[in-house]
């Protein structure tokens, strides 16, 4: 068994940046050697080692003090405002995710048990991603925010003018707007990654597919981009503006996410035409769906979005400068 | 909070922000960290162990201090010492402190009296 020197040495120096490791572990050894070597005549060696090591003090604070710094994944700035958006989105995206639930169970008739297990299961994964996805968000607000927050406004701090001074509580993006942006987000990206139902094979069913398969596996590629513009969303409801690069990520998802259905639409391989439940739509009755008619007025509805989208945050980002 | 708690947070404030002058003061000539406490100790200025080494490290990485390996004796150690940043650093700090002990001296004979 090792020392106990060197147990909490490493206890602590396992906690440090890397390159800081090895010298720091030199000097704290020879530090504690120091110690126990000047504890009175007579001690037990053994004794005096662990009082010296009692008085380093834990070896969690010890490596707090030689980073200096405190580890938090969200501060105590953003933290009221984390818990606000959290509690916000955690009532709406799961509710909104349950609902829709209900719906397809009902028209697929399935049974009140089954229904009522994949609702259950259907708020879980919307609570899940929720939390997740707003904890990484105000998690990336954090490390980039506060000191850029502070130059951006006062400019360097010898000279700043008093007259910068933000008005107070003027929110370039009022919390009500933040909040529907980051919960319409989560809202489908949950829908993209909830399992299965959406545009996936479904087994037994011949006409309730409402994507192609082409569509369903480029799923993730939408994912991924409403993950960029969740996550942009959620900075600018902790910050309460927009800013450039949260503009860029929010474009880089916007393309991400409209690019591929676009590209699908005008390759008219968009829609399932043939397995689309239009049966249900049109009560048992014969519904006509105009292909060509639906998918122009996609690709109208997904580009007018897009670039409304992309043009009000560029905007608002120049604003701020 | 009772009394003596509220003492103890109190004095270790002001002790707190006193460390850097006591160590500046005192890496006229290089020494290595437990030595440094021992003499601070001795001149009257208890600080911890776990506040004083990583503070060293700290002064260092401001250009304060520079650190060297001494590999002579039984066991290595680091031994620290001033830049002439640090003893710029040193003066200003003496001087600051010298005019807030006159100015608490003042406050503190009114306040007595």
């Amino acid at each position: 068994m090792s020392s106990l020197t060197d147990r909490y040495v490493h206890a602590v120096t396992s906690q440090l940046p890397e390159r800081q490791r090895s010298d720091i572990a030199e000097e704290l050894r020879g530090t504690i050697e120091d110690t126990v070597a000047a504890s009175p005549e007579g001690t037990d060696p053994a004794e005096a080692e662990r009082a010296a090591l009692r008085e380093l003090g834990h070896p969690t604070t010890l490596a707090d003090n030689y980073r200096g710094e405190v580890r938090a994944v969200i501060g105590p700035r953003l933290y009221p405002a984390w818990l606000r958006t959290l509690k916000a989105l955690l009532l709406w995206v799961p509710a909104m995710v349950g609902v829709i639930m209900l719906v397809l169970g009902v028209i697929d008739q399935d049974r009140p048990l089954d229904v009522l297990g994949s609702i259950v299961s259907g708020v879980l994964y919307a609570a899940l991603m929720v939390a997740f996805w707003v904890t990484v968000g105000f998690a990336i607000a954090e490390r980039t925010g506060a000191e850029s927050e502070t130059l951006e406004i006062l400019g360097t701090n010898e000279d700043w003018d008093p007259a910068d001074l933000p008005e107070p509580q003027r929110r370039q993006v009022s919390w009500g707007d933040g909040i529907l942006s980051v919960v319409l987000n989560a809202f489908v990206l949950t829908i993209l990654l909830l399992p299965g139902r959406l545009g996936g094979d479904l087994d037994g069913f011949a006409w309730g597919q409402i994507f192609t398969d082409t569509a369903y596996s480029l799923r993730w590629l939408l994912a991924a981009g409403m993950v960029a513009s969740l996550l942009a969303s959620v900075f600018v409801l902790a910050r309460g503006r927009w800013t450039w690069p949260t503009a860029v990520a929010n474009l880089v998802g916007t393309i991400l996410f409209v690019g591929p259905l676009v590209w699908l639409a005008a390759r008219d391989d968009l829609y399932a035409w043939d397995t689309l439940p239009a049966a249900w739509l049109a009560d048992g009755g014969t519904l006509r769906v105009n292909e060509e008619q639906t998918l122009i007025v996609t690709v109208i509805v997904l580009v007018v979005i897009a670039v409304w989208d992309t043009f009000d945050s560029f905007r608002k980002a120049a604003r701020e400068h | 909070m009772n009394i003596e708690e509220t003492l103890a947070a109190h004095s270790q404030e002001i002790r707190r922000g006193t460390v850097v002058l006591a160590a500046l003061a005192s890496l006229g000539e290089p020494r290595y960290g437990y030595a440094l406490l021992e003499h601070l100790s001795d001149a009257g200025i208890e600080v911890e162990g776990n506040t004083l080494y990583p503070l060293l490290r700290r002064l260092e990485k401001q250009g304060l201090l520079v650190s060297e390996w001494n590999t002579d004796e039984s066991r290595p150690r680091k031994f620290y010492s001033l830049t002439a940043d640090g003893r710029a650093i040193r003066t200003a700090l003496t001087q600051e402190w010298g005019a807030l002990n006159t100015a608490l001296q003042t406050l503190t004979s009114r306040g007595n009296s």
